[in-house]
């Protein structure tokens, strides 16, 4: 049976300013452009490619309206290849019927947290084993890869959690969470890898101590903990997995009546082929504590994880697949790692395209990058290793090597821009000097301006008045302005003095 | 400095031209023949643990056998505990033949009352010129040591802080022989550096325990694995630094538990410690258990090429047969008794007509009657068994008599000399000595010598004291031995007696969690085991006497410890509560031991005349008097506590008592603690009360002025309010 897929669509709080969580500014997360397409279309086409039998986008209200308008034009041309396929093949000479389409589905989510909407809102549709996905992979490595690692589970095992190592030097180590995964090889056993744990770095450091509860290590004796190992938050689940977490919505108004004794009518209601009772106790003593659910799926499934070894009578497992290190796997769930993301889908466009020439008018386009439609971009400006979005201006005599520059940007002449994302709207003044710095959308740049790793960004004071809001906005321009265009000349003062 | 060492290449200590080598390239060894333990009482008071026979050979023979195989040229056997008799037999072996593939010292260090001190008086007396392997006595292996030491080298020219290589063999987590004290290693996945070193309890015991990693141990590490699959020998290759750390650290007791965890969580020290994980065979006999299993596994083969067939003495002949029995010569068989499979039979030995024998170890001279049936059971030499005895996974050491029609059930330990009368049953887990076995802490005991507070109530018990006739029988010859866990410790730790008793299979050790649940592992000896401030912590929660003078001692200890390193109260509070609940015991005792610590403390200070009595109470009443805020929760209760003030305060025997109770209530009264209601109410009951009249006298004038002090205020506040309502 094929795999239903749900993409999971944040909102992105580690990409701001450039999602919605602030202002007006952003963009929901999973619209913001990978080289100049929504990175959910990353994610859409992978699931293509893996023959999932449904794509579910799951989104807060909101937020869906907008992925459905924006995808509006990917579903088209999905469409269209796939009728002009039908025209062309048919079952014609290869005896292979082209496949239709794989159906999109939009489900909007209530709750806040992923653990919540997979139990109350994902759980009724699932019918069989399915797949949760995040909405801001970039990956070469193909669907299949994971698919045979699924199937090839041990019987007990209740979902394949998967983990990667970040093997990017260039992405920021401070920005990624770290965390202590804690998993088992098996290596002493003919059982798959199992995920036993994980804690984040600041629980760490805020207890001082690293616990590992000694009844794992009688469980699992040998675990090997890794500090490497990212979440690629991609979880292929069970059908199972969803009786487990099922009961909480069904039956919340009796658990507090009915005892773990009185299990045996529940499954004979569910016509379940093969539960053992324990399991069941274990979905009651979730019920009974409905926070459980109400979490992130991270913790959700490291709750599942540390169930395994938790009991005295053995539990379920949740599987773990450390992505080999031959494909590259990106995230983009932080702003290094986005950045990142974007380079390396120019790169693979640079290879693909290299034998492309650039039509030469005194500016100097990179084979390496990537402009939008309906972009100016003025002479004896550069761009290497760049994306620009759609109706950007770029003035004279710019350079911009290695950044990401969103749609309707302005950029006036002789700006240098290195390794910097610029937000919708945004525009920057003449002569400006960034580097290694996040500009907001609609943030207007001063001339002259001269930033190095800083992020510039409107300041909003909590639920003030807009002209408050807007006052304090171009105080702060001017001051960053100030001090950065003349930090040399000491003259800070006086530009409180001349206004 | 020492790194030198490490990247001379040229192999050494193997073949005969050792004269060519450099001074360096020696290995010296030092043997631990002590273990520092008394978990082989009553045997080991009459014989040391390395001069047992495991498979009719002393255990100290393996482990010298791995020496001379590891190329070893310097043997050191550091001997504490019947050092005599070691020494001895070491003279008259074959290891002090001119032949002897290295040379063999005892080195008496009577003193040593643990493995650090041992390796204290090894730096003291200078002896270790270059890396030297550092095993126990009673080690079983068949490790190649070459690995091992070339992986040390290898190491050691990698990192130059590297001061120990630890050879640990790898198991299963369940694995018999490391049934006991089993221990976490954190090893880095890149280079098996040890990074972090735990004990923890049994699978078996309900606690809820984690081991605790300090994340800053783990910050230059991506990837590290948590191995509870390892059997810890204890062979170490250490460099020269390691008994100077030993000596810098005069704290630390035992190897493993001090040493390598001190080591490697010290800020300071910043060495480094490896492990060496080995496939082959590796084992102590440190307990019962193990010396069951390690019998069994020996007799099995697993050690190949170390086997009993292999005749480690000069003078053993043993040939093997299959189902792994070994006969020695001239073992006198009679013709209907049946050898069963794994079994040991020594010379001179008589087994008399339908005996059956099965899976047990017969050692030499040993006349062994008819009809008897002996399983999985150890008789050591010149043993006399009557008829129709029948033995079931015991241990009978040398020169036992045993009578006919006599049972003994599992994990019976007959001692030396003992003599059991015909017809008797002796039952399970039953320990036998020939003499009544005194415990003798300061001789055995490494957990004796700082003795902490439980010293307090550890009178020497007298009940074995007398000869066991109903077990020995009339013409018997033995005493009961209790064992020490049973005996002194008030945390009485059966889960560890039960890993330490031959009695209990492992299997039935591993079904029969729910018999022990709730009971705490962790072993006593750990008291002392850090001097970091930890610990104080970590055993509060594992304390479960059940007895109130216990819960006193205890209590008291934990406020002494709270004030003395000055706890904040919280988690005084919270130990104390711990302490209460596991012993259900009442709010009063709780009170009476906060009390009594707070007065021991104030007296302390009066006589030590660090401050004067009036300072010392302030101090003392006011900083933790406020521990009586969570003690007291009525009225009554607050009655009880300024009684036992008065009580405790006269018990104490302070110069002026009437002094100090006066100050103490009138500093829990400014603290608010005791209000004027109680103060009154206590005066009126006890100013009847004729006892302590003197110590009261003081207390009286103060309540009096109280009196009338809150009579003036009472009144103006009255009139105050009069005047506002006005």
């Amino acid at each position: 049976m094929d795999l239903q897929a749900f993409i999971l669509c944040g909102n992105g709080r580690a990409l701001t300013p450039f999602t919605h969580t602030r202002g007006e500014t952003g963009l929901v997360k999973a619209l913001l452009p990978v080289a100049n397409r929504h990175m959910i279309e990353y994610v859409l086409d992978w699931c293509e490619q893996g023959g999932f039998g449904e794509i579910g986008i799951v989104a807060s209200t909101e937020d869906l309206e907008e992925i459905q308008e924006a995808l509006r034009s990917y579903m088209e041309i999905r469409k269209r290849q796939y009728e002009l396929l039908a025209q062309h093949g048919g079952t014609g000479v290869h005896g292979i019927a082209p496949c239709q389409p794989i159906p999109i589905r939009f489900v909007a989510a209530r709750h806040d947290t992923t653990g919540a909407i997979l139990q109350q809102e994902l759980l009724p549709r699932i019918k069989g084993d399915f797949v949760l996905l995040p909405c801001d992979f970039v990956t070469e490595v193909p669907p299949q890869i994971f698919i045979d690692q699924f199937r090839n589970r041990d019987p007990d095992n209740l979902a394949m959690a998967v983990k990667y190592r970040n093997n990017l030097d260039s992405i920021d180590k401070k920005q990624l969470d770290v965390s202590y995964t804690v998993y088992s090889e098996n290596n002493d056993s003919v059982k798959q890898p199992v995920l036993l744990d994980s804690y984040s770095k600041e629980d760490v450091d805020k207890s001082k101590y690293l616990q590992l509860r000694s009844h794992l290590l009688w469980r699992y004796p040998n675990p090997s903990v890794s500090k490497k190992l990212l979440d690629a938050s991609i979880y292929f689940c069970s059908y199972e997995l969803t009786e487990l977490l099922a009961p909480l919505g069904l039956t919340t108004a009796r658990s507090e009546t009915e005892s773990d004794n009185d299990d045996e009518p529940i499954i004979s209601i569910h016509k379940r082929q093969s539960i053992q009772p324990i399991r069941f106790r274990v979905k009651n003593r979730l019920v009974k504590d409905p926070i459980n659910c109400d979490k992130s799926l991270y913790k959700l499934f490291r709750d599942l994880a540390r169930r395994s070894w938790q009991h005295s009578s053995s539990r379920e497992t949740i599987g773990v697949f450390i992505l080999p290190s031959l494909g590259s796997f990106i995230r983009s769930n932080v702003l290094s790692a986005y950045m990142e993301a974007n380079r390396y889908m120019l790169r693979v466009k640079s290879t693909l395209f290299a034998a492309q020439a650039q039509p030469s008018l005194g500016n100097a386009i990179g084979g390496d990058s990537v402009v939008g439609a309906n972009s100016t971009i003025l002479e004896r400006t550069s761009i290497k290793l760049s994306v620009l979005g759609k109706n950007c201006q770029i003035g004279k005599r710019c350079r911009i090597v290695g950044s990401v520059i969103l749609d309707n940007v302005q950029i006036e002449d002789e700006c240098v821009l290195e390794n910097v994302i610029v937000g919708n709207f945004a525009k920057v003044g003449k002569k400006c000097k960034l580097t290694n710095s996040y500009i907001e959308g609609s943030y207007i740049v001063n001339p002259k301006t001269i930033v190095k790793g800083e992020t510039l960004t409107h300041i909003y004071l909590e639920e003030s008045d807009e002209s408050a809001g807007s006052l304090e906005t171009s105080e702060e321009e001017e001051t960053t302005d100030y001090s950065e265009g003349y930090d040399d000349d000491e003259f800070e003062d006086d530009g409180l003095f001349e206004r | 400095m020492a790194g030198k060492k490490g990247k001379v290449t040229g192999k050494g200590g193997n073949g005969g031209n050792k004269a060519e080598l450099v001074q360096d390239e020696r290995l010296q060894a030092i043997v631990l023949t002590d273990s520092f333990e008394t978990r082989f009482m009553p045997l080991t008071a009459v014989k040391p643990r390395c001069l047992l026979p495991l498979a009719n050979v002393p255990l100290i023979e393996y482990t010298l056998e791995f020496l001379a195989k590891a190329g070893a040229s310097e043997v050191y056997l550091m001997c504490a505990s019947h050092a005599d008799q070691i020494s001895e037999y070491i003279e008259n072996s074959r290891w002090n033949m001119p032949w002897s593939p290295f040379r063999v010292s005892t080195i008496m260090s009577l003193e040593s009352r643990s493995v650090g001190d041992a390796m204290r008086d090894v730096d003291n007396r200078g002896i270790i010129t270059g890396d030297f392997i550092l095993v126990s006595g009673d080690l079983v292996t068949n490790m190649e040591f070459d690995k091992a030491l070339e992986f040390h080298r290898k190491k050691k020219a990698e990192d130059k802080d590297h001061i120990v290589t630890m050879c640990l063999s790898k198991a299963s987590q369940f694995f018999r022989s490391r049934c006991h004290e089993p221990a976490v290693f954190l090893l880095d996945q890149s280079n098996d550096k040890c990074l972090y070193y735990q004990d923890i309890p049994l699978e078996n015991s309900n606690q809820k325990t984690s081991i605790s990693v300090d994340p800053e141990l783990l910050e230059d590490v991506d990837e590290f694995t948590v191995r509870n699959d390892l059997v810890d020998c204890h062979v170490d290759i250490c460099s020269p630094h390691v008994p100077a750390i030993f000596q810098e650290n005069f704290d630390y007791q035992f190897l493993r538990r001090d040493f390598v965890k001190g080591v490697l969580t010290s800020d300071l020290l910043k060495k480094s410690i490896y492990a060496f994980i080995t496939e082959d065979y590796a084992a102590r006999v440190e307990s019962w258990q193990t010396y069951d299993a390690i019998s069994q596994d020996f007799i099995a083969r697993w050690c190949y090429p170390l086997v009993l067939n292999s005749n480690l003495l000069e003078d053993q002949t043993y040939s093997y047969e299959s189902e792994h029995i070994y006969k020695e010569k001239g073992v006198v068989l009679a013709q209907s008794c049946k050898i069963g499979k794994r079994t040991v039979i020594g010379s001179g030995s008589k087994i008399g007509e339908g005996t059956i024998i099965e899976n047990s170890v017969i050692g030499r001279n040993c006349q062994i009657g008819e009809n008897i049936i002996i399983k999985n059971s150890f008789i050591w030499d010149n043993a006399i068994i009557g008829s129709q005895t029948a033995i079931e996974h015991s241990i009978v050491a040398s020169n036992v008599k045993i009578g006919s029609k006599v049972v003994l059930h599992d994990g019976c330990v007959i001692g030396f000399n003992v003599v059991l009368d015909d017809n008797m049953v002796v039952p399970v887990g039953t320990r036998l000595s020939e003499a009544c076995v005194e415990r003798q802490p300061s001789q055995f005991l490494d957990s004796e010598p700082y003795g902490f507070d439980d010293t307090v109530d550890r009178a020497a018990k007298s009940t074995n004291a007398l000869p066991a006739r109903e077990l020995v029988g009339e013409k018997g010859v033995g005493y009961v031995y209790e064992s020490d866990d049973s005996d002194y410790e008030d945390v009485s730790s059966v889960l560890d007696k039960v890993t330490n008793a031959l009695a209990y299979r492992f299997d039935d050790l591993y079904l029969s969690d729910n018999s022990i649940s709730s009971i705490s592992a962790k072993l006593k000896k750990k008291r002392r085991s850090s001097t970091t401030s930890a610990y104080t912590d970590r055993e509060e929660d594992d304390d479960d006497e059940d007895e109130e003078e216990d819960f006193d001692a205890e209590a008291i200890a934990t406020v002494e410890r709270a004030m003395e390193n000055n706890h904040d109260l919280d988690t005084a509070l919270l130990e104390l509560n711990t302490l209460r609940m596991s012993i259900n015991v009442t709010y009063h005792e709780v009170r009476s031991a906060t009390v009594v610590a707070l007065l021991r403390r104030t007296y302390h200070f009066i006589t030590t005349q660090t401050l004067g009595p009036k300072e010392a109470v302030q101090k003392v009443f006011g900083q933790w008097g406020l521990l009586f805020k969570r003690q007291a929760f009525d009225q009554e209760e607050f009655i009880d506590l300024a009684n036992l003030i008065l009580e405790k305060a006269v018990v104490q025997a302070f110069e002026k008592p009437e002094f100090i109770i006066f100050t103490a209530l009138s500093c829990l009264y400014d603290h608010d603690i005791l209000d004027e209601d109680v103060i009154y109410t206590w005066w009126d009951q006890t100013s009847q009360d004729s006892s302590h009249a003197e110590a009261k006298t003081l207390t009286g004038k103060w309540v009096e002025w109280l009196r009338t002090a809150d009579e003036e205020s009472t009144s103006e506040e009255e009139e105050s309010d009069v005047t506002d309502s006005e």
